[in-house]
């Protein structure tokens, strides 16, 4: 931080500073350097990321059905996003998701690294590994594997119907009320792992002595975790609720590949909603609006929680 | 100083999203070339072998099974005869082409021929954007508008302004190979309940009846990706409907509505078998595929599918058989079906006279001959099936009934590009019992009156 200060804003700062001029000019090499560095890969981020983001913006005030030509719409686009009850379904199941996607994952792999961090525990690294798997697996993949155990006559409803328990074997993913929840933990499955393997790591590099302090101080299994686990963890909270936040506000495969945002519109996100949008009812201004209101929810959830850690740790 | 410096960053940014606004400051969709709505001028050429080394490129989204076969055979039959053509084929996913079919036709170099869906999701749209050739006169230099049947030809016209489907100028040309909604059955199921082919809606009905209570399920369908609804809608549809009311709404013409198309019967009739058990049991979350597996491994009467698209695998057909759905006030049946694809000229193409000249060929009765070899359903021309493959006979059968019938009706969803989704999650909340027959039938007449208004009807 203090060196980016002390960098001449530009050229012209530093000509007004003769006295300094030997090192400015080494550092001003060196950042040229760095830049010449940085070049390919910023062109491509510019060209593949940049460029397309803004054209996205752009498209995003028009009517346009990706053909004819289009015709300007100001803001109605965005204002159809407040009006429309696909969307507004969408972003209720969104929020459902956040639940599914983020606070449950956080909350168990808290849980898993509060009782294995302290511990040796038996083929732990296995454990883990089989956890953190799904983060492996291509989104694709799970999505037709729990097509599979949601399935009338899949595994769920066969452990169901050998326990006796027939009436409460569901066609899941066709029922109004339980084919979110049944995403949702999937969802929930996907993202564990990669939350206890931060949190695993985390715990893993909080000083010894910490512990071994509160535990002087008389400090129980639960106090333990408040006062030591829980702020050692601060940094990788925030990579989780981030990376698990986004998760759930972009959540598309799971649900095209199963259900299409069905049955009726009960597990619509608006990722499917731009999808359909997008493609199968070229609407593509809209697809864009959608878009960008998603990238901009994103951006503040990314800020704000990159803000709340950071305050934390001055 | 941070706030300086932030603020010199989003003049920074600011700076440049607006540089790049003007430098994209242009209108979507405005950078093409004028529209070719009309015939290009000049002379056209209907001989290949008079027109020199030509290379031309197809895209088509034949990628498996015995489709890759037929169009191997047709390109490789077309290269033999002129072999001063080469075709060079890029074959993609159906969604695939879908997606990138418009910008595709936009670039600098887009494929000679291209198969746009019919309808106006897509060819509807790429005429008004004057992206795809005007064909009138290539269609009369070969005669296509006698050779074809009016139901076939028809879906591959578009008024001049690009305001009406159905009608007026040919952008597209079919091909000989067909398909259609058909109603697959279980020879040796339809045997145990001592029932025959059905000829009439009753005796479908009837039949329908007796495997429910032999504890047979009658109907395959599985329904967890929305899509498998449409079949038997589709079809039940033009069983009950009037083949020229179907026609004419889709076409938009004579100011047919919905409701005259036999859609709310249809829709009533799918809703009472889903209430009697007449399904697949939880149909709404049986993926697609398991369905079309289970008939197949013989666990349902019949099964409502799309021309050549169960999974059999080799000498599994014997065992089935396919009819088209039969009408309930005894006319002759009506079937929605067309061309397995259906090819156009991209506007941009540098040669029409080539591509024409495949497309002509791969409508010919070569190319259906070419599809029965193959056994895959033909079109346009009579051929006699191959082999003794008893299902593949019966497609052969039903494809020259609707040429000689005339009889086939466009896909309901080409009427406009958001209709499928509509009717889709509509007959999901419907078979669920959440909405009335009557919401599904308003809904599309609403999502219709919406896209007409669009065409400044």
């Amino acid at each position: 931080m203090a060196t980016v200060k002390q960098l001449p804003a530009s050229g012209a700062s530093a000509q007004a500073a003769p006295r300094t001029n030997a090192p400015s000019n080494h550092r001003r090499r060196r950042r040229w350097l760095g830049l010449a560095y940085l070049a390919p890969a910023l062109a491509v981020y510019g060209f593949v990321v940049l460029v397309p983001a803004i054209q996205g913006v752009w498209l995003s005030f028009y009517h346009w059905n990706g053909i004819t030509a289009a015709s300007w719409a100001g803001l109605a686009n965005y204002l159809g996003f407040l009006q429309d009850p696909a969307l507004r379904q969408a972003i209720e199941h969104t929020v459902f998701f956040i639940v599914f996607f983020s606070v449950l994952p956080i909350t168990l792999g808290l849980a898993s690294a509060a009782l294995t961090a302290r511990k040796d525990v038996k083929g732990a690294a296995v454990y883990r590994w089989v956890i953190f798997l799904p983060q492996v697996l291509t989104p694709a993949v799970t999505a037709v594997m729990w097509k599979r155990v949601y399935a009338p006559d899949g595994p769920i409803n066969s452990v169901l119907r050998a326990l006796g328990l027939d009436s409460l074997a569901h066609g899941w993913l066709g029922d109004y009320d339980w084919a979110l929840p049944a995403l949702g933990i999937a969802g929930t499955w996907a993202a564990f792992g990669l939350c206890m393997v931060l949190f695993v790591a985390g715990t893993q590099a909080i000083p010894a002595e910490l512990y071994d302090a509160a535990r002087v101080d008389g400090a129980g299994p639960i106090r333990e975790f408040r006062t030591v686990t829980l702020p050692g963890l601060r940094g990788q909270l925030a990579i989780a609720v981030t990376l698990t936040v986004l998760g759930a506000i972009r959540v598309f495969d799971i649900v095209w590949l199963t259900t299409r945002g069905g049955p009726g519109t009960s597990t619509i996100t608006p990722t499917v909603v731009m999808y359909q949008r997008a493609f199968a009812n070229p609407d593509v201004g809209a697809a864009s609006a959608i878009g960008v209101v998603l990238a901009l929810v994103s951006l503040l959830i990314a800020l704000v929680v990159v803000r709340l850690s950071e305050d934390g740790n001055r | 100083m941070v706030t300086l410096r932030r603020t010199k960053r989003l003049a920074a940014v600011a700076t440049s999203l607006a540089a790049a606004g003007l430098l994209t400051a242009c209108v979507p969709g405005t950078s093409g070339e004028a529209p070719a709505t009309t015939s290009a001028a000049g002379p056209i050429a209907t001989d290949p072998a008079k027109m020199g080394k030509v290379q031309l490129r197809l895209l088509d989204y034949f990628t498996g099974g015995t489709d890759l076969a037929w169009i191997d055979g047709v390109v490789s039959a077309f290269q033999k005869k002129y072999p001063d053509i080469t075709i060079e084929r890029t074959p993609m996913p159906w969604d695939d082409v879908m997606k990138a079919l418009p910008l595709k036709l936009r670039s600098a170099n887009p494929p000679d021929i291209v198969p746009a869906n019919n309808g106006w999701q897509s060819l509807g749209t790429l005429v008004q954007g004057g992206l795809v050739r005007n064909l009138d006169d290539y269609a009369d230099a070969y005669g296509w508008r006698t050779r074809f049947p009016a139901s076939i030809l028809r879906q591959h016209q578009f008024s001049a302004d690009g305001k009406q489907m159905g009608t007026g100028s040919v952008f597209g040309s079919p091909v000989a190979r067909a398909s259609a909604i058909e109603v697959y059955y279980n020879r040796s199921l339809l045997d145990r309940i001592g029932a025959a082919v059905p000829k009439t809606f009753a005796d479908f009905e009837t039949a329908l009846a007796k495997a429910k209570s032999a504890g047979i399920t009658p109907i395959s369908i599985g329904n967890l990706e929305q899509v498998g609804i449409t079949g038997p809608l589709f079809a039940t549809m033009d069983a009950l409907g009037q083949q020229s009311r179907i026609s004419d709404f889709i076409y938009s013409q004579n100011a047919v509505k919905v409701a005259d198309t036999g859609f709310p019967q249809a829709t009533a009739a799918l809703k009472q078998w889903a209430d009697k058990g007449y399904f697949t049991k939880d149909f709404s979350a049986v993926p697609g595929q398991d369905a079309a597996q289970a008939f197949v491994d013989g666990k349902a009467l019949f099964r409502f599918d799309y021309s050549g698209s169960l999974p059999l695998k080799k000498g599994q057909s014997k065992n089935f058989g396919s009819f088209l759905m039969p009408r309930a006030d005894g006319g002759h049946p009506v079937a929605t079906a067309s061309s397995a694809t259906n090819f156009s000229i991209s506007a941009k193409s540098a040669h029409p006279d080539a591509a024409a000249a495949f497309m002509n060929f791969a409508a010919s009765p070569e190319a259906a001959q070419l599809a029965a070899d193959n056994t895959t359903m033909p079109l346009l021309a009579p051929v006699k099936p191959a082999g003794d493959d008893p299902l593949f006979a019966d497609d052969v059968a039903v494809a020259a009934q609707l040429s000689a019938d005339d009889a086939s009706v466009p896909y309901l969803d080409w009427a406009t590009p958001t209709l499928l989704t509509t009717i889709q999650t509509q007959m999901q909340d419907m078979l669920a019992g959440k909405v009335q027959p009557d919401a599904v039938v308003q809904a599309a007449q609403a999502d219709y009156d919406k896209f007409q208004k669009t065409l400044g009807k």
